[in-house]
């Protein structure tokens, strides 16, 4: 397999171009993290390609750009167009907030991230290929991978049938570690806006109990063991949001005064001063490492994720037995927090949360990648 | 009205024709006609209405599953649940890829795509795994490895 960079002068290039500038006017942000380099992989066609890390694309020959022409069968037009999407999306948002308290910092966000963007893409599909000049082609095939219908089931939980476009879209707006935090406040609006309270205390740590039974929520949020639950990773979920939900209820039944002791997903954030921890919220700190945060370096390749924090028994990083195998929604590493206060940056962490000014639909600013690529 | 309003609401039209049938067609079409006067562009308006052209066939049944995609979606939902050790998990979805690619050639033209893009997300989750990109997930001085 060759990479090979792509002209910005060359056909090829202008047409990814007036891609990515159509599927940015359909969902505008201000983010745009895309360099302008645009790369070819040659000669393997068994990989779509990606938005690297470095800022640039690079999408197979074979798979993408090939079946960008005329001639292409239908439906492979539609999966290409269907990934330029898909990477576009990748490039529209911010990926850490590290000053929000409700912040996952774990392949937990990688997973959702890829389920969203994937059900975002499919969802635009159509619109998209209007947009595009691919108005002829047909609906892809109605099977999607599994964390495509993880993703459906969990924002159909958090709003409804009707709503599940609407909270993508917000999903979708914030950086890819607060999308938990998105569907938390769904949550918190739609079946428990009369127990919890508007205040931004409450709110932000019953959502933050409610991202911790999403993440995993085998730990303790489950009746039935993980086996007897069944290997549906939507299911598990939703039956630990349901405990979670029904866990908050109690807490204001007998306390309507103090938020939900809940610790902040994000092990960065201090907690408040004298916050208390439930059970559950307890057992996770036991196990976790104390983190002096001014003691902390800067963000590093070797800082990334690659194991459980030291302490923790393998069966309780996974929940399942298995170490590192954060990628499904439903296991992985809980994050720990030593605690003295907590200043959220982005408000009630959800609305808007990512789009640093205006909110959902925001004015996009001018881009023009064909002059970037040049320079 | 920003377009991403307007798809969001042909999103809902489209799942709800799809869950309730052609009696749902009618009033999609009113609501999203209504709609759609408020777009910003005359581009967007011209979408919105193509869009709602296509909004009947979401009332037909979908294509059934044939025998090659369940067999490609067992073999892809088994390693997006697998287990294991970063290193098992990389391999568990470089080998799923392996087949799903593989049960694909043995498709008819115009089903061998939607096999192949079941390997989108694991592809990307596997570069994840071999080269995470998050900043921090736990506490550098607590990671075991």
């Amino acid at each position: 397999m060759a990479v090979v960079r792509i002209d910005p002068s060359s056909e090829q290039y202008r047409q990814f171009a007036e891609l990515y500038t159509a599927a940015r006017r359909a969902r505008p942000s201000q983010i745009d993290r895309w360099n302008g380099d645009l790369y070819a992989t040659v000669g393997e066609g068994r990989q779509w390609g990606s938005f690297r890390q470095d800022g640039s694309f690079a999408l197979s020959q074979e798979l993408v750009f090939d079946r960008l022409r005329p001639g292409a069968e239908p439906q492979q037009a539609v999966q290409a167009i269907t990934t330029v999407l898909h990477e576009t999306n990748h490039a529209r948002t911010e990926i850490d907030a590290p000053s929000e308290p409700n912040a996952v910092v774990s392949r937990h966000s990688k997973a959702l991230d890829e389920g969203l963007t994937e059900w975002v893409a499919v969802d635009d599909a159509q619109g998209f290929a209007e947009r595009a000049g691919y108005g002829h082609l047909p609906e892809p095939e109605p099977e999607y991978p599994a964390a495509h219908q993880a993703t459906e089931e969990l924002l159909e939980y958090a709003a409804g049938p009707d709503n599940v476009a609407d909270l993508a879209s917000r999903a979708m707006d914030a950086p890819v570690v607060m999308r938990w935090d998105v569907i938390a406040d769904e949550i918190v609006k739609n079946r428990l806006a009369d127990v919890v309270p508007a205040d931004p205390q409450h709110q932000q740590a019953a959502r933050a109990e409610l991202i911790h039974a999403m993440t995993h929520p085998e730990w303790e949020y489950l009746d039935k063991a993980p086996a007897e639950a069944g290997d549906n990773a939507a299911q598990r979920t939703t039956q630990a949001l349901d405990k979670a939900t029904q866990g908050i209820r109690d807490h204001y039944a007998h306390n309507p005064e103090s938020p939900v002791p809940a610790q902040n997903p994000n092990f960065r954030v201090p907690q408040r001063a004298g916050q208390a921890l439930s059970e559950v919220q307890e057992r996770i700190v036991q196990h976790e490492t104390q983190v002096d945060l001014a003691q902390l370096p800067a963000p590093s390749a070797d800082a990334r994720i690659e194991g459980p924090p030291a302490g923790r028994a393998a069966g309780e990083y996974s929940g399942r037995g298995s170490a590192g195998d954060g990628a499904r929604f439903l296991s992985g590493s809980p994050s720990a927090a030593e605690a003295t206060q907590f200043k959220p940056k982005l408000g009630n962490g959800a609305r808007g949360a990512g789009t640093p000014a205006g909110g959902r639909g925001g004015v996009e600013r001018p881009m023009h990648p064909t002059d970037r690529g040049r320079g | 009205m920003q377009f991403s309003e307007f798809n969001n609401a042909f999103s809902a039209a489209r799942r709800r024709i799809r869950r309730e049938g052609s009696d749902a067609i009618a009033p999609a079409e009113e609501q999203l006609q209504a709609m759609a006067p408020e777009l910003e562009s005359e581009e967007d308006r011209r979408v919105a209405a193509s869009l709602i052209q296509k909004l009947p066939q979401y009332a037909l049944p979908p294509r059934p599953r044939s025998a090659l995609m369940h067999e490609a979606l067992l073999v892809e939902r088994a390693a997006y649940e697998a287990a294991g050790s970063v290193e098992e998990r990389i391999a568990a979805m470089a080998e799923a890829r392996r087949r799903i690619f593989e049960i694909a050639e043995r498709a008819p033209a115009d089903e061998a795509p939607g096999i192949q893009a079941l390997t989108r997300v694991i592809e990307h989750l596997e570069d994840d795994l071999r080269d995470p990109v998050w900043p921090l997930a736990v506490p550098p001085d607590s990671d075991s490895r």
